[in-house]
């Protein structure tokens, strides 16, 4: 009897002992996919990107305008480039930063910072820490600490202009945080590209069954909660087909959510993740971000009030 | 290219952990004796560029209280290792032994359970697996589904929930050495469901199921194999 029992209590003592050496892993850095670099190469950026083709269309950038920047954050320093076609911001002009989704580095989300600035407005893009240039490693608060320290900057070393945040996937987690909490009443306007709604929703959607979030990631990353307190105006933006934070459940929680003055969204039919700019079309998605900051959102057939689908 | 590699980590964990893993006692556990086992597997994923099956490691153990009737237990420790104590408890009933081409039944319903001891982050799970068998001296072959059922509406992160039943059809084959037996088995998770939502690639049937597969060992301990 003894020894038909002897398996079943190596297995207790397993059991018992398991727990006590586990925990510890979770899988938070794979939120970031961030990769050092030694330099920037923008326009000669020869590896993948988004939005790559857009380049073609808009043709090479301006040298001139564009300065390659480094911001105090913390104990790390992040790395930034800024495309601005005036030499000096002044308070009654507007910047436009743009927090990049989870994809390794500026040079990567090149393109889609070029198509920003075509828009004709100074456009800020900065790496994470753990990204391109900048030193340090990526966690939830350090990337929220950068976004606080490109406000920063803004504010103290670029004139204090107006800013509208635009941010994309991961980098709206970054966007909504600066927004929330703008104490200095810099942000004038925020536009949320494929939100991220809470990093849990991302978990459940791939587990099918309601597992918890925090079985799997210790970050919160709460977009749903931290809209509610973005008093700012709100442009949204999702495809119907995006599989990596889908429309239902990611996007349209954010948005039902948002308690500010004036919300418009702009759902693309057919769009996936990093595809909504050529969807619609690089230069209608270009006049359709220069309208919304114009305040001609109503004027424009991209944008609704209510979401269509 | 569909959703590269963004989050895939989380993703495909979320994946393994809604999945039984520990080796099927597929065999009717003989009256008195008991089996230990242990299981390697999981979902095919891509991950660094390559289809790879992730590794869900677990144990499990089984006594037969009757020659048609034996209990389980198996404890996952890839979960534990993210400090979820995750296992399973059911029975296995086995109606109808394999004679000949007829193929032996049987009926394995399970509770599978999950917790981090957090409040409001415990789950069970209901889930009836039945298995038809052929056995061949040594060899053993066998087939059936597992199918899970989610009684919560809504998710615990606000959206509804869109599945209440998951399917995991799956086959096997086992083969015998004296008290051990190695197994192997393929599974498809979700054939009916899209394998595109959440941010993996994952091997399937096109858009629709994830390819699985599970490596076990078992050692049987008493009963008259001793």
């Amino acid at each position: 009897m003894i020894r038909g029992n002897r398996p079943f209590f190596c297995l207790c003592l397993m059991v018992a002992i398991l727990p006590l050496m586990s925990g510890c892993l979770k899988l938070d850095p794979f939120l970031f996919k961030g990769k050092e670099l030694t330099e920037y190469r923008l326009d000669d950026y020869s590896d993948e990107q988004e939005c790559a083709d857009a380049v073609d269309s808009l043709g090479p950038v301006d040298m001139t305008t564009v300065a390659e920047l480094s911001i105090a954050s913390g104990n790390d320093s992040i790395a930034a480039v800024l495309i601005s076609p005036v030499k000096a911001l002044g308070t009654d002009d507007t910047i436009l930063v743009y927090f990049h989704g989870t994809g390794p580095h500026i040079d990567f989300y090149w393109p889609r910072t070029r198509l920003l600035a075509a828009t004709g407005y100074p456009v800020l893009v900065i790496d994470y820490r753990g990204y391109g240039l900048s030193t340090g490693k990526p966690t939830e608060t350090g990337i929220y600490e950068d976004g606080y320290a490109a406000m920063r900057y803004i504010r103290e070393e670029l004139g204090n202009p107006r800013v509208v945040v635009y941010a994309f996937s991961l980098g709206t987690l970054v966007g909504c945080e600066v927004a929330a909490h703008d104490s200095a009443g810099q942000v004038i306007s925020l536009v949320l590209e494929a939100p991220i709604g809470k990093l849990e929703t991302m978990v459940q959607d791939a587990a099918y069954i309601d597992l918890p979030g925090s079985y799997i990631i210790s970050y919160e990353g709460n977009n749903v909660e931290k809209i509610a307190d973005v008093t700012v105006p709100l442009l949204w933006l999702h495809g119907t087909a995006d599989e990596t934070n889908t429309y239902e459940t990611n996007g349209k929680k954010v948005y039902a959510n948002y308690r500010g003055p004036d919300g418009f969204c702009c759902i693309v039919d057919g769009a996936g993740h990093k595809t909504i700019p050529s969807t619609i079309g690089y230069n209608a998605y270009v006049q359709g971000v220069r309208d919304y900051i114009q305040g001609r959102a109503s004027d424009n057939p991209l944008f609704s009030r209510e979401p269509n689908q | 290219m569909k959703a590269v590699f963004i989050f895939c980590g989380i993703a495909v964990v979320a994946v393994l952990f809604s999945g039984c893993s520990t080796v099927r006692y597929v065999r009717p556990i003989e009256k008195g004796a008991s089996v230990a086992s242990v299981s390697l597997g999981g979902p095919i994923t891509l991950v660094g560029g390559n289809y790879l099956p992730l590794p869900l490691l677990s144990a499990g153990y089984g006594y037969g209280i009757t020659d048609n009737l034996s209990v389980e237990a198996g404890f996952h420790i890839t979960s534990a290792l993210f400090g979820v104590a995750h296992g399973d408890l059911g029975v296995n009933w086995v109606p109808l032994k394999n004679r000949g081409a007829v193929p032996g039944v049987v009926l394995s319903p399970k509770l599978v359970l999950m917790s981090n001891f957090k409040p409001h982050e415990s789950r069970s799970y209901p889930v009836i697996t039945p298995t038809l068998y052929w056995e061949r001296g040594k060899h053993l072959f066998y087939g059936g589904a597992e199918n899970w059922f989610e009684r919560h509406a809504v998710r615990s992160d606000g959206n509804d929930q869109p599945h209440h039943w998951l399917f995991i059809p799956f086959v096997g084959y086992g083969i015998s050495r004296g008290k051990w037996q190695f197994q192997s088995e393929a599974r498809v998770y979700m054939p009916n469901l899209s394998n595109e939502v959440g941010p993996t690639t994952n091997l399937g049937f096109g858009t629709h199921g994830i390819f699985g597969v599970f490596f076990g060992l078992n050692r049987t301990f008493g009963g008259g194999a001793e």
